[in-house]
C-alpha cells in the first residue's frame, strides 16, 4: 500500500483547518489512511513531513497532498481552498461538450499503435510552482505510475515548461538509433537506444520498450525533444525548477481509461492548489475507447446507482434519503434521488463504484462508523470440528502420554534438507517433492514431504538438551500425485522421533503397537526398504492392503548428513488414512 | 498448538464449523474467484508462491470458472461493471501455495449451508523475507458467515465477540478498511489488559462479485484475525521465528503465559 510523505504545512492550508496529531489520525480513517509517522515538531511547520500510509489500492485520488487533504475536507464539510467553488467541471471536457484547447494540441503518430498508444495532457498556469508542490507533484508521479501504472508501464507522466514550448506537440515513433538528444541528468547527446543501455532511468524502465522496433518520442513544433516516453524527459524542455510558471502536464500509456483517470486526478489536484488548468487537444489516429480526438481533462465516468432498501439493508440501519445523500457528498460525489433510487455522479477523480456495494460503502464511511452500533447475531448454527482435528488430538494425547514433547516446524524448506541429506536423491520419493519456481531463497525452496527432515533438524541443534529426545509433530506435508487435479497430495502427517544411546527398533515397535492399538486399528506389519532407514531394521504398516506409515531406525548416513551421532528411530503416518 | 487448539475450540463454541484444505491451490480459488483482477499489483510473481512442476491444474470446475470469468469481464450475474479486462483462462490454472485463508472461505461458497458459520486455521506462505516480524509460512484464522442477518452491525457484533472471547478484549475500535473482495470492510483494533492496543483482524462482507458468482444470494460476512501475533503475545515472545523453533531444550521451557 503507498506511503506519501505529506508537507504539513501544503497539508493543512488545503484542508483549511490544522488538526493535532491524534485529531488527524482519527479523521485519517475517512480516506482508509494510517498516520505511519509523525513529523518531528521542533522543526518548522513549513518543514514538516508528516508519513501517511493509504490502504485502497482502488483510490489513487487519494495518494497525494491534495488528495488525501481534499478527502477529508469533504468529510469534514469545511470550504474548498482558496476561496473558491470546487467546481472542477469549468476545465473538464466531456462526450457532449469540449473544452476551448487553444493552440495547444497533439498530434499521435499512427505507428505508436503497438508501441504506447494513447497520451493525455493538460497545462497548469496562473502562478509560479513552489518548492512542497513541486516535492509533491514528483511524488504522485511516482506513486501513481508505480503502483496504479504498474511501474509506468500503463501510466507514465512527464512535467514540461509550458512557456519554452513551440506548439503543436507531436507524439511520435522514432528510429532509436538515429534519433537523439540530451535526456535529463546528463550534458551529452544519446541515441533513444543508448539511453536505454546507459542512463539510470533508462536501465530501471528500459524493459518497457526492449521488444520494440521504434521509440515513443515526443516534440515540439520546432523539434525541441520534450522526452522519451516512459524513460526519461529532455534536459532542456524537461527540467522543470522551483518558480517556473506555466506547466505542460502529460501521460501516457497503454490503457485509456486508467490514464485518463490519472490526468484528472493530477488536474484536480492542482487545481485545489490555486492553479488554472488549461485543456490540451490528443489528436489521436485510432479510437482511444473515448474517440480519436479527445480533450483532457476528460470526464468518462458514468453514474452509479443504489437502493435505498438495499443500502439500509446491508448497513442494518433506517437511514432515509437525504441522510444518504449527505453521507455520499461527503465523500465527493453528487447526488440525485428519485423514488426510491439513489443516483451517483463520481467526482471527477474517482472510478471505483463498479458495484451498488461502493456506494453503499461511501454511505458508511460518510455516516462514520460511529453512527453504527455492533449487534448480536442471532442465527443458531451448530459447531463442529472436523472429524481429522479430533482424531489429531486423540493422536497428540496418546503420544504426550508416551513421553513424547510437541514441536511446531515450518512447511518450506531446502532441496538440501527434504531430499539429498535423507539420502534421497534420484529416488522416486525424491523427486516427488513439490519444488517452488520463485523462491526467495534455497533455504525456502521446497515444500516439505514428511515431517522426518523436521525432526531431524530439530534434533541436530539440539545436542544441548538432555537425553533422551523424543519428539513428535502432527502436521502436513505435500507429494506429487497424478490422479489429484493438482497434481498434488497434501498430507496429515504425524512424525515422531526418539533419539537416545539406547534407541532401537525393538522399543519403537511396542511404540508403534501401544499408539496403533489405542487408535484401533487392523493392521499387518511387513519389512519395507525405504533408504532412510536402516535396511532389515525398518517396517511398512500396512491396512488393508495400503501403507498408512513407516518406522524403523534412522540410516547411518542420513545420520551423518545431518551431523547426529547419536541413534535415532522414527516413525511416520499418514493420518487421513488411518482415520 | 495447543493455543491454536483452544481458539478452535472457542470458534467451535460460537457455532462455526471447521473447514480445511490442500496446502496447494490454483490462481482461481485463491484470488480470481475472491474477484481479485488477474492485473492487481499484488499478483505479480513476488507475492505468491508458484509451482515448479506441475505448473497447471488440471481443470477448474463448472460452473465457477465461467461465473467468475463473466464477473471479472463485464460483471456477469452480480450486478458489476466487471474490471473490462480480457479472463486468462490459462493463468487462472496456475499452481500456488496458497497465501491467504480465504481461499478456504472461497471453496465453502460452493457448498455452504444458509444460515452457516464456518472457520479454519490455515497455514499460508507468502513470498517475504523472514525476519522477526515474517515467516515463510504463517497461520491464519479466517471464517464466514452466512445468511439473512448479516450486515454491518451484525459484522460489528460478531468482531466484538471475537475480541472479547478470543483475545480477551476490553475495548474495541473499527477502522474502515480495504480487502479487493469485501465492500465494505472493517478492521478492528483492540485493548488487551496486559498487551495493550493492536490490530486483530480484517472483515468485511463479500462482494456479490464473489458470492453470486458461486451461487450464493445472502450476504456473507468474512473475517480474519492474526492468530500468530497473539500466540507470540501469549507466549510472551517477541520473535515470530520462535513459534517454529527447532531448539528442543527451548520448546521443552516454554509455557504460556495465559
Amino acid at each position: 500500500m503507498p506511503k506519501i510523505d505529506v508537507n504539513e504545512k501544503l497539508f493543512f492550508s488545503l484542508l483549511g483547518k490544522t488538526y493535532t496529531y491524534d485529531e488527524l489520525e482519527t479523521n485519517l480513517t475517512c480516506g482508509k489512511a494510517e498516520l505511519d509517522e509523525k513529523p518531528d515538531t521542533s522543526l518548522p511547520e513549513a518543514e514538516r513531513t508528516i508519513k501517511i500510509e493509504l490502504n485502497d489500492t482502488n483510490r489513487p485520488d487519494l495518494w497525494s497532498t491534495a488528495g488525501i487533504a481534499r478527502q477529508l475536507r469533504q468529510h469534514a464539510n469545511l470550504p474548498s481552498p482558496n476561496g473558491k467553488d470546487a467546481n472542477y467541471s469549468s476545465f473538464f471536457s466531456t462526450k457532449e461538450k469540449t473544452r476551448d484547447c487553444g493552440n495547444r494540441i497533439v498530434t499521435v503518430d499512427p505507428q505508436l499503435k503497438d508501441i504506447r498508444p494513447f497520451m493525455t495532457a493538460f497545462v497548469i498556469s496562473g502562478k509560479p510552482i513552489d518548492e512542497p508542490m513541486l516535492l509533491d507533484i514528483i511524488q504522485t508521479q511516482e506513486k501513481l505510475c508505480w503502483n496504479y501504472g504498474r511501474k509506468r508501464r500503463s501510466i507514465s507522466m512527464g512535467i514540461y515548461r509550458s512557456a519554452s514550448i513551440t506548439w503543436p506537440i507531436r507524439y511520435a515513433a522514432v528510429n532509436p538509433d538515429t534519433t537523439s538528444f540530451v535526456p535529463l541528468a546528463s550534458t551529452e547527446s544519446m541515441t533513444c537506444r543508448q539511453i536505454l543501455a546507459e542512463h539510470p532511468k533508462g536501465k530501471e524502465y528500459g524493459w518497457i520498450l526492449a521488444d520494440k522496433s521504434k521509440y515513443p518520442l515526443l516534440i515540439d513544433a520546432k523539434d525541441e525533444v520534450l522526452s522519451m516516453a516512459p524513460i526519461i524527459n529532455s534536459a532542456t524542455l524537461g527540467a522543470v525548477q522551483v518558480g517556473d510558471t506555466d506547466l505542460l502536464v502529460e501521460m501516457t500509456g497503454t490503457d485509456m481509461p486508467t490514464l485518463t483517470l490519472a490526468t484528472s486526478i493530477v488536474a484536480c489536484d492542482f487545481a485545489d492548489a490555486g492553479y488554472s488548468i488549461l485543456p490540451v487537444k490528443i489528436e489521436h489516429p485510432y479510437d482511444t475507447g473515448f474517440g480519436t480526438t479527445i480533450t483532457t481533462p476528460f470526464y468518462f465516468q458514468k453514474p452509479s446507482q443504489a437502493s435505498l432498501s438495499e443500502v439500509n439493508r446491508i448497513l442494518g440501519s433506517q437511514l432515509t434519503s437525504d441522510e444518504v445523500t449527505n453521507a455520499l457528498e461527503r465523500m465527493g460525489s453528487s447526488v440525485t434521488v428519485s423514488g426510491g433510487t439513489i443516483e451517483i455522479r463520481p467526482p471527477e477523480y474517482r472510478n471505483d463504484f463498479l458495484h451498488e456495494v461502493d456506494v453503499i460503502e461511501d454511505v458508511m464511511i460518510g455516516m462514520t462508523l460511529d453512527y453504527f452500533t455492533p449487534s448480536k447475531p442471532h442465527d443458531f448454527t451448530i459447531g463442529r470440528l472436523l472429524p481429522q482435528t479430533l482424531y489429531n488430538r486423540k493422536v497428540k494425547n496418546l503420544m504426550v502420554g508416551m513421553g513424547y514433547q510437541e514441536m511446531i516446524f515450518n512447511y518450506l524448506g531446502s532441496g538440501k534438507d527434504y531430499i539429498e541429506k535423507m539420502n534421497l536423491s534420484g529416488t522416486s520419493l525424491g523427486k516427488a517433492v513439490i519444488e517452488i519456481s520463485n523462491p526467495m531463497t534455497e533455504n525456502f525452496q521446497f515444500v516439505r514431504p514428511s515431517i522426518l527432515p523436521s525432526l531431524l533438524s530439530a534434533e541436530s541443534v539440539s545436542g544441548n538438551a538432555v537425553y533422551p529426545h523424543r519428539i513428535f509433530e502432527t502436521g502436513k506435508g505435500v507429494s506429487r500425485c497424478e490422479t489429484e487435479n493438482t497434481g498434488t497430495r497434501t498430507h496429515d502427517y504425524l512424525g515422531f522421533l526418539t533419539a537416545a544411546n539406547n534407541a532401537n527398533f525393538n522399543d519403537l515397535a511396542s511404540e508403534v503397537s501401544t499408539l496403533l492399538y489405542y487408535l484401533e486399528h487392523e493392521y499387518t506389519v511387513v519389512e519395507s526398504d525405504d533408504p532412510r532407514f536402516i535396511l532389515g531394521r525398518q517396517a511398512s504398516v500396512l491396512r488393508e492392503g495400503v501403507s498408512v506409515g513407516i518406522f524403523g531406525e534412522i540410516h547411518p548416513a542420513v545420520l551423518e548428513n545431518w551431523d547426529i551421532d547419536i541413534p535415532c528411530v522414527a516413525a511416520e503416518f499418514d493420518l487421513q488414512l488411518l482415520l | 498448538m495447543s493455543f491454536l487448539e483452544s481458539v478452535k475450540d472457542k470458534l467451535c463454541s460460537l457455532g462455526f464449523e471447521e473447514f480445511d484444505g490442500p496446502l496447494v491451490e490454483t490462481e482461481f480459488w485463491n484470488s480470481d474467484a475472491l474477484f481479485m483482477p488477474q492485473f492487481h499489483a499484488a499478483r505479480d510473481i513476488h507475492d505468491v508462491y508458484s509451482l515448479k512442476e506441475p505448473t497447471l491444474a488440471k481443470s477448474i470446475e463448472e460452473p465457477f470458472l465461467s461465473n467468475v470469468a463473466a464477473a471479472h469481464e463485464t460483471g456477469g450475474n452480480t450486478g458489476s461493471r466487471g474490471w473490462n479486462y480480457s479472463f486468462d483462462k490459462e493463468f487462472t490454472k496456475r499452481l500456488i501455495l496458497r497465501s491467504q485463508g480465504t481461499v478456504l472461505s472461497a471453496h465453502q461458497l460452493a457448498t455452504a449451508k444458509v444460515p452457516g458459520k464456518y472457520f479454519g486455521i490455515a497455514r499460508c506462505f507468502r513470498y517475504d523475507k523472514v525476519d522477526a516480524t515474517h515467516l515463510s509460512d504463517f497461520y491464519q484464522t479466517e471464517g464466514i458467515v452466512l445468511g439473512d442477518e448479516v450486515n454491518l452491525k451484525t459484522l460489528l457484533g460478531f468482531l466484538e465477540m471475537f475480541a472479547v472471547e478470543i483475545a480477551g478484549a476490553t475495548d474495541v475500535k473499527y477502522v474502515p478498511g480495504y480487502f479487493p473482495f469485501t465492500e465494505p470492510s472493517i478492521e478492528v483494533h483492540i485493548k488487551h489488559p496486559v498487551l495493550g492496543w493492536f490490530e486483530l483482524g480484517g472483515s468485511g462482507i463479500f462482494r456479490p462479485e464473489v458470492t453470486r458468482a458461486m451461487g450464493i444470494d445472502v450476504p456473507v460476512l468474512a473475517w480474519g484475525i492474526g492468530i500468530d501475533r497473539m500466540a507470540l503475545m501469549a507466549l510472551g515472545l517477541n520473535d515470530l521465528r520462535e513459534l517454529f523453533s527447532n531448539d528442543i531444550e527451548g520448546v521443552r521451557l516454554r509455557k504460556a503465559k495465559y
